[in-house]
Parts: C-alpha cells; sequence; structure tokens
C-alpha cells in the first residue's frame, strides 16, 4: 500500500544562516506568470479546479446518497454503479465525490493553520532573538525529531478519534516546518538597511515586523505550504485509514481505502478513493512546483 | 600556441561589436558598435559607470555571455583567431589557456566546498597541462608566486579560511595558471579594502610582465585605470566613446562625456566643497566619550566565548551644522559606531551626550524624541528602500510613525521634501525598482530628512553610487547642511570623498581612533603609520596630480 510511503518530514532548512533572499520583489509577478504558463500549471490547475467543482456540487453530481445502500453489495464497477459498491451496497463513486469534501477543506485547513502557528512562531523567534529564540526553537526541535506520522498517531491516539483531532494532531506535527522556515529568512531580512530604517525613525518593534519584515518573508512560506499540502492530503487519510481519524460511516478517503483493504479481492473500493487522492495529491503539487518556479524562491531541499 | 612575428599587429582586436540582450521589453543593446584594441603585454583599462556595457564586453571576449545575450554586429580577433566563429568545443581550450579571467567578486567565484587547491590544479587538468602530482606542485608554486605564505599547507584550505584579498590572490593565480596572452581582468579589487587592493594590483602588474600577458582591465575608476593602464578605453551607454594612450586621455579628453567624469572624481587635489572653517566656532551637538562595543565570540560549536571589542574607546565630538567625518577599512569598527549613534546598537560602555543630555540607555517616549533629532541614510540605495512601498510611503513613513499632519499635509510635505532633495514630486507614485542608484538614494536622504532631525548619520552614503552621481549628491548634502544647519556624521572607506566633505576627519583603525584632525593637515601630513598607508594606497591616477604618470608595464 501507498501509505507506507507516508512523509517523514524532516526538512533541512539552512540552520540558522540568511536562507535564499528571493532577489526580485521588482518585476511583478504577473509579467513572470505568463512566462510559466507551462503545461504542468495548466494540468494542476484543471485538475483542483474540478475538484473544487466536486466539492462545491457533490449533492447534484453524486449520483446516490453515499451513506444509502444503493444496490447488491460488492458489485464491481458497471454502467449503473461507476466505481462499484462496498461491502454494505454503497456506491464507491457518490461516497468518493462526498468524501473530497471532507478531505480537502480538511487539509486545506490542516495547511493553512499549521502555516499560521509556524509563522507567528518563527517570526517572533527571529525577529526578537535571544532567549525567546532558542526557547522556541528547541521546542521545534524536539517535535521535528519524531517521525512526523508517529508523533501524530500518538497525539490523535491522545485525543480519542475523529476528524477535528486528527487536524489538530496534524497541525501539532506540522508547524516547526514553516517555523523554522520562516525563522531563517527573518534573520536575513532583519538586517537589510530598510528594517534598520524603519527602527531609526521609532517605529515600534511589532509594527516594523508586520509592514517591512514579514511581507518579504512570506513567498517561500505559501510555495512550501502548497507543495506539502499533498502530503497532508495523504497523512489525514492515513490517520483515518489507521482508525485516528474520520470513523466508519464517513465517505472519508482513507477510512474508505481501510474498509478496501479488508476485501481485498474487491479492488474497486479501495481504488476509487485511492485513485481520487492521486490525482488531487499529483496536481496539487504541479501546481506547487510552477509556484516555486513563477516566485523563484529556492526552499527546503527534500 | 602559435607564433606569430608580426608584433604590430594587435593581440585583440575588436570592431564594431554590437551585443544586444533579449528581455521582456524587447532587446536591449548593451555594447554598440565598440571598437577596441589590445596588443601583446600591455595593459588595456575599460572604463565606465555601471550599465555602460563594459562587462558585457568582457565577457563577449571569452563568450561567456548570459542565455540572453548575443552578439549581432561585429568581429573579434584574438591572435588571428575570429573567437565569435569558433564552436564552443574549441572555445573552451581558448578560454582557461590563452585568455585568463579574473572576476570582480571574491566571496562568490570560489567553490566553498572545494578546497583552494583543488580548484587551481583542476584547471591544469582541464587543459590537459599537468594532471596528478604535476598539477599539484604547479598549484603550490602558483599560490607561492601571488604571495600566500605557506602554500603547501594553504593548498588543502577551503576558501571560508582565506580573507577576502587571499581569495582574490587565488583568483589571479586561476587567472594565470596558464600564462594565458591575455587577462581580462573585470573590477578585480573593486570588493576590496584600498590598502589592499594595491598590494593586490602590484602583484597583478609584476606577474603579468613577467609573462608577458597582455592585461584588459574593467574598472568604474578612472584613477586607478590611469594608473594601472597603458591606454584607456572610456565607455559610455554602450558605446566606446574615446580612446587612447592614458596621459592623452586623462590631460586632453576629446569627449564630453569623458571630460565631466574627470571633473566628477574626487582626488586628493579637489577642492573642499565645504571650505576649512574651523571646529571651534561651533558648540558641539554630540559628544562621545569612551564609546565600547564588545561582542561576545564563540571559539568552536563548544569553545569557551571570548569578547572582542568592535568598538574600543572611541571619543569625539560633532560640532552643531559640521561634518565630521569617520575613515576606516572594512572591520575597522566605523558601523557599528553608526549604529551605536542611532541607538540601533547599545553600547558597552561610554557615553554619548546629545546636546547636553546623556542618551545611552534611553529608552520608551525618550528615544523616541531622540529618533526624531537624529536620522540615518545607509549604503546600498537598493536596500535601503522597501521595495514593496512607493517612494511616497517611504518618504510619508516617518511622519505617520511621530503623527505629524494631517493626511493632506503630510502629503504636501513629501513633496516639499522630494522636491528638497531635487527630485520630481511625480515620483511619489513610483516603486523603488523604477528608480536609479541616484534617485533612491535622493528618496533615501528625504526620508531621513522628514522629521527635520539635526544630526544625519550618513554611513557609506555615496559609496555605491557612480561618480557622477556621487559628485551629485556629495553636493546636495552640502547644500542641505548650508541650508537646513545640519550636522553629518560621514562614514565612509573612501578618503578622497572625505576629504572634500568633511570639516574634521578622524582614521579607525581595529575598532579605535588612530588619528584626528582637519582634512588638509591629515591628509598633508599623516603623522601616524595606518594613515600614511591608506594615503598612500588610493590610486593617484588624476591628470592634475603631477608625477602621477601612468605606470608603464612593458
Amino acid at each position: 500500500m501507498t501509505l507506507a510511503a507516508a512523509p517523514t518530514g524532516t526538512p533541512a532548512v539552512g540552520p540558522d544562516g540568511p536562507g535564499g533572499t528571493p532577489p526580485g520583489a521588482s518585476v511583478p509577478v504577473r509579467l513572470r506568470l505568463r512566462r510559466f504558463r507551462t503545461p504542468s500549471i495548466v494540468l494542476g490547475a484543471a485538475v483542483v479546479a474540478l475538484w473544487v467543482l466536486v466539492i462545491a456540487f457533490a449533492g447534484v453530481i453524486a449520483p446516490y446518497d453515499p451513506y444509502a445502500v444503493a444496490g447488491p453489495r460488492l458489485s464491481p464497477p458497471s454502467g449503473e454503479f461507476l466505481l462499484g459498491t462496498d461491502t454494505l451496497g454503497r456506491d464507491v463513486l457518490s461516497r468518493v465525490l462526498h468524501g473530497a469534501r471532507l478531505s480537502l477543506p480538511i487539509a486545506l485547513a490542516t495547511i493553512s493553520i499549521a502555516a499560521l502557528v509556524g509563522c507567528v512562531i518563527g517570526a517572533v523567534a527571529g525577529f526578537y532573538g535571544g532567549i525567546v529564540d532558542s526557547v522556541l526553537m528547541r521546542l521545534a526541535d524536539i517535535t521535528m525529531a519524531f517521525p512526523s506520522i508517529l508523533l501524530a498517531m500518538a497525539v490523535a491516539a491522545a485525543l480519542g478519534p475523529g476528524l477535528t483531532n486528527s487536524f489538530l494532531a496534524i497541525v501539532v506535527v506540522w508547524w516547526p516546518i514553516y517555523a523554522r522556515l520562516i525563522r531563517g529568512q527573518i534573520l536575513s531580512i532583519k538586517e537589510r538597511e530598510y528594517v534598520m530604517s524603519a527602527r531609526a525613525i521609532g517605529m515600534s518593534r511589532l509594527t516594523t515586523l508586520r509592514k517591512h519584515v514579514l511581507p518579504h518573508a512570506m513567498t517561500p512560506v505559501l510555495v512550501s505550504a502548497t507543495m506539502d499540502l499533498g502530503m497532508i492530503i495523504i497523512l489525514v487519510a492515513s490517520l483515518s485509514f489507521l482508525g485516528l481519524g474520520a470513523l466508519p460511516p464517513s465517505p472519508e478517503w482513507g477510512a474508505m481505502i481501510t474498509e478496501g483493504s479488508a476485501n481485498f479481492y474487491q479492488w474497486w473500493i479501495a481504488a476509487g478513493p485511492g485513485l481520487a487522492m492521486v490525482t488531487i495529491v499529483l496536481a496539487v503539487n504541479f501546481l506547487g512546483d510552477s509556484l516555486r518556479d513563477v516566485l523563484n524562491v529556492r526552499t527546503r531541499v527534500r | 600556441m602559435t607564433a606569430t612575428p608580426d608584433d604590430d599587429r594587435p593581440l585583440l582586436a575588436i570592431a564594431g561589436l554590437t551585443v544586444a540582450f533579449t528581455t521582456d521589453r524587447g532587446p536591449v543593446e548593451a555594447v554598440r558598435g565598440a571598437d577596441l584594441a589590445v596588443r601583446r603585454g600591455e595593459t588595456v583599462a575599460i572604463v565606465g559607470e555601471s550599465g555602460s556595457g563594459k562587462s558585457t564586453l568582457a565577457s563577449a571576449i571569452n563568450g561567456l555571455l548570459a542565455a540572453n545575450g548575443h552578439v549581432t554586429a561585429g568581429s573579434i580577433d584574438f591572435d588571428g583567431t575570429d573567437l565569435l566563429a569558433l564552436p564552443e568545443r574549441r572555445m573552451n581550450a581558448v578560454r582557461g589557456r590563452r585568455i585568463g579571467l579574473v572576476p570582480q567578486d571574491p566571496m562568490s567565484n570560489l567553490n566553498p566546498l572545494l578546497p583552494v587547491g583543488k580548484q587551481i590544479s583542476e584547471i591544469f587538468r582541464i587543459h590537459g597541462v599537468a594532471g596528478g602530482r604535476a598539477a599539484r606542485d604547479r598549484a603550490v608554486e602558483l599560490l607561492d608566486a601571488v604571495g600566500i605564505p605557506d602554500p603547501r599547507q594553504r593548498y588543502r584550505q577551503y576558501p571560508h579560511e582565506f580573507s577576502g584579498g587571499m581569495r582574490q590572490r587565488v583568483l589571479i593565480a586561476m587567472g594565470l595558471a596558464c600564462r594565458p596572452q591575455l587577462l581580462i581582468a573585470d573590477e578585480p579589487t573593486s570588493a576590496l579594502d584600498v590598502t589592499v587592493q594595491k598590494i593586490v594590483l602590484d602583484l597583478l602588474d609584476e606577474l603579468t610582465t613577467s609573462m608577458g600577458t597582455a592585461v584588459l582591465l574593467v574598472t568604474h575608476d578612472l584613477a586607478l585605470a590611469a594608473e594601472r593602464a597603458d591606454r584607456v578605453v572610456v565607455m559610455h551607454r554602450g558605446a566606446v566613446v574615446e580612446s587612447g594612450p592614458t596621459a592623452e586621455v586623462l590631460n586632453d579628453p576629446r569627449n564630453d562625456y569623458t571630460r565631466r567624469l574627470l571633473d566628477a572624481a574626487p582626488g586628493m587635489a579637489t577642492e573642499s566643497l565645504v571650505g576649512a572653517e574651523t571646529l571651534t566656532d561651533a558648540a558641539p551637538v554630540i559628544e562621545v566619550t569612551g564609546l565600547r562595543k564588545e561582542y561576545a565570540v564563540r571559539n568552536g560549536a563548544f569553545g569557551r566565548r571570548s569578547r572582542f571589542a568592535a568598538v574600543d574607546d572611541v571619543s569625539f565630538s560633532v560640532p552643531r551644522g559640521r561634518t565630521v567625518g569617520i575613515v576606516g577599512e572594512s572591520g575597522s569598527g566605523k558601523s557599528t559606531t553608526a549604529k551605536m549613534l542611532l541607538m540601533l546598537e547599545p553600547s558597552t560602555s561610554g557615553d554619548i551626550v546629545f546636546d547636553d543630555r546623556e542618551v545611552t540607555g534611553l529608552a520608551g517616549r525618550d528615544l523616541f524624541a531622540f529618533r526624531r533629532r537624529v536620522q540615518p541614510v545607509f549604503q546600498n540605495p537598493y536596500a535601503a528602500l522597501d521595495p514593496r512601498y512607493t517612494v511616497g510611503d517611504t518618504v510619508r513613513e516617518p511622519l505617520e510613525v511621530h503623527r505629524i499632519g494631517t493626511r493632506a499635509e503630510q502629503d504636501a510635505r513629501v513633496s516639499e521634501l522630494l522636491t528638497q532633495v531635487a527630485l520630481d514630486p511625480d515620483l511619489a507614485d513610483r516603486y523603488p525598482h523604477e528608480l536609479s542608484g541616484g534617485q533612491r538614494q535622493r528618496v533615501a536622504i528625504a526620508r531621513a530628512l522628514a522629521l527635520d532631525p539635526e544630526v544625519v548619520i550618513l554611513d557609506e552614503a555615496v559609496s555605491a553610487l557612480d561618480v557622477l552621481v556621487q559628485a551629485q549628491i556629495l553636493d546636495l548634502l552640502v547644500e542641505l547642511q548650508r541650508r537646513l544647519g545640519l550636522s553629518y556624521v560621514f562614514i565612509s572607506h573612501d578618503l578622497a570623498v572625505v576629504r572634500i566633505l568633511c570639516h574634521h576627519v578622524h582614521v579607525m583603525k581595529a575598532g579605535r581612533i588612530v588619528e584626528s584632525g582637519s582634512p588638509d593637515a591629515l591628509f598633508r601630513d599623516p603623522q601616524h603609520e595606518y594613515t600614511k598607508e591608506l594615503l598612500a594606497a588610493i590610486p593617484v591616477g588624476t591628470p592634475t596630480g603631477q608625477g602621477a604618470g601612468p605606470k608603464l608595464l612593458t
């Protein structure tokens, strides 16, 4: 199963040093975008757009009720049931489409909150330095020392199963990545002359951070978050697969794959949600890569 | 190497060379119809401002133009070979072997992951000159030749273990490794301190003379060109505007641009911009006594912390309405002093008295009030303005922070400030990347003046600017001082600029002030060994300077 390849996120941000500073906010992004209209960005955007439509109109598109028994149990894909039915006779396609409403928003929320928490902590650590920096960064180091899937499992197990708890568990595991990333950025940006100039006119530290430091540090975080989104989708599904996330009746993709694994010869049960995940993760990764090229950022090496 | 008996024919002959870059806004010609000739063994300097096309011309010679650049017209003839017609593979054999290159930045042109010696012996290997042990021995010899002590030991060290000057020597060694017929030196010393620059250039002279290598020296520094070159080529906006023997071009420039360039370059004979008023006629606005700044340095990962004094017992005063210069090389502690004066960095000990009030340790409202009265202008016009804000926002910001005036009043003040620094108020809507270096520095000055400060700390404020622009900014600074009664602390490594702008000068070395005095006295009759060394290191090839004739290499 592909889940064995769950993310072991050990990012290699330059330890302290001034990370790569994006050279130019000078050329308008609009201009640069035009040069990057590559097949991968178009394909990625198209697939993501398709899934957004699915999330919006799942109720309309889905041929059956995802929770209701629609036909005979374990019937293979056919004209009537495009992706077959599961152990209870529910339509797999309808469940996959409705599952998008769970998996994707949860992943998006997770990454946003993790990035937000990470940015705040990293920015404070980098900008204020000293003991604050040491304490926050050691905390980040400790968190990152655990394999992310294991720590997420531990947290989720402690909180009890459920989608909300798996969301919390992933935030706990994932924030240090962004904290590290943004801290490195800020360390180099805060030495720039316009930051010193802002301090010299008497601007408060917090305002300086907000107006002249953070905006310049955000680009790599944005790119990194986009590239991580795919991984988070998988992580959310992994927790559900392990029984720590969404619980059985819910059409969450990871949980559906668990059901499929119990019926190994009825391959369509797991194939539906699995393929759905492959398309969205690939598309998001394409977009992330393109975004990185467009914004010309050096990010951590995987 | 094919020996050509005909020595009259130039080694390198460039005719009508035009180089264009493809950009988003269509093709841009960086070099237009340039002609250039370098004879065997002679040194030719290409002089020009940033953007004049001098570096593009140099990189066109060894075929190292950026990917979007290409030669659209003209020819480059090197020792009878048309370089533009050579296929890439044969060009590789010319590069490094027959045409050496010394690049500008010693910090980024060595591979940090390879020992220095390996990077030199690699050249022998690539060109099949020597391999294995032999290559190693020759690299060690070369390191010795460029004056690196203990070359056998140094061979195995990495670039970060070398100082800037040492790295530039290594780059020279690499450029000359195969005894090329021509060496292209693109601003070889611009990143170095003036005393180091002199040593490096002397070394370059010596080696190229002994090898009979011709040198094409690309530089923005006219005085340096005058001192080192047999012939000078002046470039302006991609075109060669004047060329000829050094003495001729400098003493009797025919082109208007060359003349302006010569006038603008401050030399040791240029008249002071501020006159020779004495110090005693004004009360001090800032008095610094026994200022000291220590940093904790850790030796190795788990080593003991030791203390290092970046600024050590520095005392001076700034009379109201006058300019006090602080001169020194990198690492002398002059910028740290500036940051302490600006209260951007706490001092370890010592006093700073501003307008009869002790200001060290100020905090909260007092510090906020102090900020209105002392403002900085920093060195780098490209980093001093936040690229996300318009010129107007940047200049208005101090007013907003200090809540001065209504929005309309602030707008009026911004226009006034921009006019004051001779900028069109309409520029307020522009972003920094749309401005030239000189314009940006004017914006930085306008911002510094927004709060009506009494003291402006100028930290290398004109060092990154081209000569002509630098002259304009210096004039502006002097005019503003007269009009607004400003006091300046002018921090610079450039003695010539300090000499014409300052009323009083302090020379700093290793954190201490080693000599002080009026610029006239200090530069005419330096007492301290270090001041003498600094003065001797300045290229004095200006045409007005007597006995400073161009140094001939052949």
